[in-house]
């Protein structure tokens, strides 16, 4: 039966809900679940996490753990990847560093100089992944959960050609939102949403076939529903389209609402309403880094409390799609998930090549694209000017070449909105020099 | 609940088993069958049949029969496509007889070769008046045509029309399941990806999964070749297989007239090596139209005991083989169980009114699907079926000597394509120019002089050319 390995399994949440969501799959009930981290404490918790489930509801799976990446992967059939490269440590410089020259990202792990460093220092160690999955587990197919996504992903695609999919929850999650909005269960809503990962849009949100837009543009009226999302709202009454990932996240991908300190704090932050925003508080620079620095902290609580039964897990699968993905590889019963995959002739206004986030069928012939044609121009030009730092970050990772990482961030669009060629060409040193230890791919003095 | 209209719902053994599929479903057991033929007696007759199969599988349809075809489309959900149009008699006959005289043999002739040009001139304008009465009717209907030849029509009706459509065929199905027999393996286990155009799609990967990893079975099919156990029916997909390396979707006596190799006229020996079936279609026309007889019958008098001796008497005088025989009197004699049949109709509707998520093989325009076949041409993909829409999928390249074989027959398409919504019929003359059967039979003027000859003899069946 199926081998399913998770790297970076030290990574609670995530662990916590593929594994729960693997063990309520009844066609994996055979699998073999292979936890790998590199921190020893951490990996012995999931373990015993996945372990207790196991045994908790008297399954059949089989968990194992190791430190040894090598022998974690080896004969896997789905490799699953959650860790992050240099922790907490490297993305409090993230933050930190680009502040000092204006820059204030609100979550910093996407794009902008955080994205990009984020993604220098995780494409290295994907690589060489996919290298040792060429040697041990030559069929294994890569899910990819390790932002920033579409870098990560390009990068797998033009520096190994594995099969992979790369794997977020922000359309599942919009879109149950939107249907609230909409005040339309969720079942009975249907959509295409296509783009880049966090910054996809819904081309059509539907009920049957009535189109609930009119429905949205009416609910947005709503001072509450606005309060909770007002940067996306503000990009769909101006773009025409809602997009996918949050307004914390879809405020740094674009130049327009965070270009100096006093903007965010006097016209951004106010315009929050809802007290369910806290986890990027309210779009404030660094919220999310404080958000993780506190969840690092209660983890070793909310672990034990599984483990002694204080705190139930769900006995429903979550809406992540990896283990639907995996379901529908082993029982070849067709799923349909948006799946982050390598352009070739997917969305043709888009780069040949870059990562979209699109409609895929999943059965047994592996993670098939349906092809989406023209984005309306505007969206293919706002994503546009996210892939082009995305394509120097996969330029740089490959080639080895400093240069282009400098000029990646020169084409972000919130830097280059804050500073001058000489301030960006300051920081981009300046954060080199102090992530080094992560960044074998350059030679750095 | 859906309202599904039957465009040619006289073609009642085909409505039959659609009927039985869809209303086998209890999503849709509720559905409005809209039945519409211009022939009244077949229209009444399936109406009845519809009826039956209600009772039978206990489902509770609206059943509606029209001769106006308006009636049958207006506020329809879902049109279904089934009809032909001059009939095996005077057109099938036509388009095997006049080809004839100058030497030109065919075994179909509903795909390609002067035969399928000229059913597809017959045929495009009337599934294109359906596609306007839609536009007016039930603009967001969804439009699935079983009518040939395939590839010309789904071209040219998304050349002429905007209603959101999909082309259907159970060759894929029906080809895997054949070949699962052969190399006897159950269909059960086996995987396929299958890409190309209608009629001529190739099995990119044929596969398994064992305890011991992924199985390619493009072995077992090379044994049968190498063991002699190829079917006397099936020697020239065998045949093709072993020159292209790829098994190929639909049937032997079809693909030996889409290619020049099988069927020349010095060379009687290859029909014999080869086992071509000459005008099979006239064949199987003739044992249809005796089946139907026998059929009707039992539709008319269900108390009434089939007889099968005297079923076989008869459908043996018009050339029936075992296995023609043994359909139609199963049918005839078991008329009321209901079997789902593997025509992907009833999951398509199924499948965008629940969501529920399927894999079909549809035809459907070439906008980026297949990267080394003409854009927009018609090709046959895997398409992701749920509430979100019928969604092709993107195979990419397909390998070179398949998109070349695939070429020659989509040269002759798109000129007929053309014919057929220019009304040039210069057009005409290039369709049957580029076939590559008749090309490699006839000369030029030959080919200029046939197209003449047909078109005079198909008179008001073909709109005005020019």
């Amino acid at each position: 039966m199926a081998k399913i390995t998770l790297i970076g399994a030290g990574s609670y949440v995530f662990t916590r809900n593929l594994c729960n969501d693997i063990l309520l799959t009844p066609a994996l009930q055979d699998c073999t679940i292979t936890l790998m981290d590199i921190d020893p404490l951490r990996l012995a918790q999931a373990r015993d996490l996945v372990q207790f489930l196991v045994e908790r509801r008297g399954l059949t799976a089989k968990v194992e753990a190791t430190l040894d990446r090598r022998v974690a992967v080896s004969g896997a059939d789905y490799v699953i990847t959650t860790f992050q490269q240099g922790g907490l440590q490297a993305y409090q410089q993230d933050i930190d560093i680009p502040l000092k020259y204006g820059v204030g990202q609100c979550v910093g792990d996407t794009l902008g100089p955080g994205g990009v460093f984020r993604a220098l220092r995780t494409i290295p160690v994907l690589l060489d992944l996919c290298d040792e999955l060429d040697d041990v587990a030559g069929d294994a197919l890569l899910l990819n959960y390790v932002n920033p996504m579409a870098a990560n992903c390009w990068a797998v695609s033009a520096g190994s050609g594995r099969p992979f999919v790369g794997l977020c929850h922000s359309v599942q999650g919009t879109s149950e939102m939107l249907a609230k909005w909409a005040g339309v269960p969720y079942e009975q809503v249907n959509f295409l949403c296509a783009g880049i990962n966090h910054q996809s849009f819904f081309l059509q949100f539907l009920k049957g076939k009535e189109d609930l837009y009119p429905a949205l543009r009416e609910a947005i009226k709503d001072p509450q529903i606005y309060g909770t999302e007002p940067v996306r709202i503000e990009l769909m009454k101006y773009f025409g389209y809602f997009v996918t990932e949050s307004s914390g996240h879809a405020s740094e991908y674009a130049p327009y609402f965070r270009k100096t300190a006093a903007m965010i704090e006097n016209e951004l932050v106010p315009a929050f309403k809802s007290p369910s925003d806290h986890w990027f508080d309210y779009g404030r620079t660094g919220g999310y880094l404080r958000h993780c620095q506190k969840t690092a902290q209660n983890m070793a609580g909310e672990f034990q409390g599984v483990l002694d039964g204080a705190r139930e897990l769900p006995n429903q699968r979550s809406h992540e799609y990896g283990s639907a993905i995996i379901e529908a590889m082993e029982t070849n019963i067709p799923a349909r998930v948006n799946g982050n995959v390598p352009n070739f002739g997917v969305i043709t206004n888009l780069p040949e090549g870059c990562t979209v986030e699109v409609p895929c069928l999943v059965d047994a012939n592996g993670v098939q694209p349906v092809v989406v044609g023209d984005l309306p121009p505007q969206l293919a030009a706002l994503n546009r000017t996210n892939i082009n730092v995305q394509e120097l970050i996969v330029e740089a990772s490959l080639s080895g070449s400093s240069e282009a990482v400098y000029h990646a961030v020169m084409l972000d669009p919130l830097t280059a909105a804050v500073c001058t060629l000489p301030q960006i060409h300051a920081m981009v040193s300046e954060m080199l020099a102090a992530q080094k230890q992560w960044l074998p791919q350059f030679s750095i003095d | 609940m859906a309202k599904i209209a039957f465009i040619g719902a006289g073609s009642t053994v085909f409505a039959k088993n659609l009927l039985g599929d869809i209303l086998s479903f209890p999503e849709l057991a509720e559905s409005t069958i809209s039945l519409m033929d211009v022939d009244e007696a077949r229209l009444n007759t399936t109406r009845l049949v519809a009826e039956r199969i209600a009772r039978a599988v206990g489902a509770h349809p609206k059943i509606e029969a029209h001769t106006d075809r308006r009636a049958a489309l207006d506020g329809a959900n879902y049109a279904i496509s089934m009809f032909q149009i001059g009939g095996y008699r005077p057109s099938t006959v036509i388009d095997f007889e006049i080809p004839k005289k100058y030497g030109l043999r065919q075994t179909i002739a509903d795909t390609l070769g002067i035969g399928g040009v000229m059913r597809a001139l017959r045929t495009i304008p009337v599934l294109l008046d359906v596609a306007h009465d839609m536009e007016e009717l039930c603009p967001d209907a969804t439009f699935l045509n079983y009518v040939n030849p395939m590839a010309m029509n789904m071209w040219a009706l998304n050349r002429g029309s905007k209603i959101k459509n999909v082309g259907l065929c159970h060759s894929v199905q029906g080809t895997s399941e054949q070949l699962a027999r052969d190399i006897g393996v159950p269909i059960g286990e086996i995987n396929y990806i299958c890409a190309g155009i209608n009629h001529m799609a190739f099995y990119l990967k044929f596969e398994r999964k064992t305890a011991a990893g992924v199985e390619n079975l493009y072995p077992l099919i090379q044994q049968v070749i190498t063991d002699g156990r190829v079917p006397d029916w099936n020697r020239v997909r065998y045949e093709m297989c072993k020159r292209l390396g790829y098994f190929v979707t639909e049937s032997s006596e079809h693909f030996s007239e889409y290619t020049p190799w099988f069927i020349k006229r010095d060379r009687p020996d290859l029909i014999e090596q080869f086992n071509v079936p000459l005008d099979e279609y006239i064949r199987r026309c003739e044992v249809q139209l005796a089946g139907w007889e026998v059929t009707k019958a039992t539709i008319e008098n269900p108390d009434v005991p089939v007889d099968r001796d005297k079923v076989r008497e008869k459908l043996l005088a018009v050339g029936a083989s075992e296995h023609d025989i043994h359909w139609i009197s199963e049918m005839a004699t078991n008329f009321d169980q209901i079997e789902q049949s593997h025509e992907y109709g009833s999951y398509i509707i199924h499948s965008l009114e629940t969501g529920v998520p399927r894999v079909v093989y549809g035809n459907v325009a070439n906008n980026g699907l297949i990267d080394n076949l003409p854009q927009g041409c018609t090709v046959e993909v895997p398409v992701l079926v749920d509430k979100s829409g019928l969604q092709p999928t993107k195979i990419g390249s397909l390998p070179p000597q398949l998109a070349a074989v695939m070429q020659t027959n989509i040269n002759v398409q798109s000129l007929a394509v053309e014919a057929a919504l220019t009304k040039k019929r210069e057009h005409i003359y290039h369709a049957a120019m580029m076939d590559p059967h008749t090309a490699a039979e006839l000369d030029l003027q030959q080919i200029w002089n046939l197209v003449d000859d047909l078109i005079d003899a198909h008179g008001s069946m073909l709109p005005q050319y020019h």
